[in-house]
């Protein structure tokens, strides 16, 4: 399963910049037309909000995370967990981009 | 002789390689300034995520009065560049990757790679068009 890094929970929603800090997160499984959303437990802290972040989707069975840049702590545990990392370049701007790049596989 | 330069360790490579103040796009301009990845790293390792020195030099793998330099020579370009209105170019130079990083020539997503035991394929967009990033 995949999580993408968002700001708001509906599909308009615009990437967030920082894993860590993002409101809330799109799990996508296989197929991109199932998507649903949650909020990141630790999203208004102040320090360690991505450890939280990760510790929740380590819960969910995450094996993929999507956003544009990551914390050093939270890239340290990524790797730990062996989840894969993926750095989205900034031409890409809302989660409906993603999930259509998701959806025309080459 | 003197010593080869030490290479630093980066974390993660970054997508995009310039900044530009408002209005100024041009690209090829004798006066930009080049902006090497450790720098960005130790702009990014202090400024941004509130590290001190040592542990940001220890990340790095580099000696604590190199990463001073380092970070002073970073701050000196930024402030250059706010003040006189100057592209800085990212670039690489003596620098390696944490990580085994590869760029999708697809939808452009950068990945590192976990599982070696399968074949490497884009997460995004499930292409197998990939280069490895060495240097940005």
């Amino acid at each position: 399963m995949k999580a993408i890094a968002v700001k708001e929970d509906n599909i308009n929603s615009l990437l967030e910049d920082c894993f860590g800090k993002a409101k809330y997160y799109c799990f996508v499984d296989d197929n991109p037309d199932k998507i649903a959303f949650a909020l990141n437990p630790g999203y208004d802290l102040i320090k360690s909000s991505g450890k939280q972040a990760v510790a929740y989707l380590l819960t969910k069975g995450v094996t993929t995370v999507l956003s544009r840049n990551y914390g050093v702590s939270v890239k340290k545990i990524l790797n730990k967990h062996n989840i894969q990392t993926v750095i989205i370049p900034q031409k890409y701007e809302s989660l409906t981009q993603i999930l259509e790049k998701m959806r025309h596989k080459t | 002789m003197a010593r080869p330069i030490k290479q630093r360790k980066i974390l993660s490579p970054y997508s995009e390689v310039s900044f530009f103040p408002a209005g100024k796009n041009n690209s090829n301009d004798i006066n930009n300034i080049i902006f090497f990845a450790e720098e960005y790293e130790a702009i990014k390792l202090i400024d941004y995520e509130g590290l001190n020195q040592f542990q940001a030099a220890k990340l790095m793998r580099i000696s604590r009065p190199t990463f001073t330099r380092i970070y002073k020579q970073a701050r000196i370009k930024i402030s250059t560049s706010l003040v006189e209105k100057k592209v800085l170019i990212l670039s690489g130079v003596n620098i390696y990757y944490s990580d085994d990083w590869h760029k999708c020539q697809n939808c452009e997503c950068i990945y590192n790679f976990i599982d070696k035991s399968k074949n490497i394929f884009c997460p995004l967009c499930k292409c197998g068009d990939y280069i490895k990033i060495v240097n940005p």
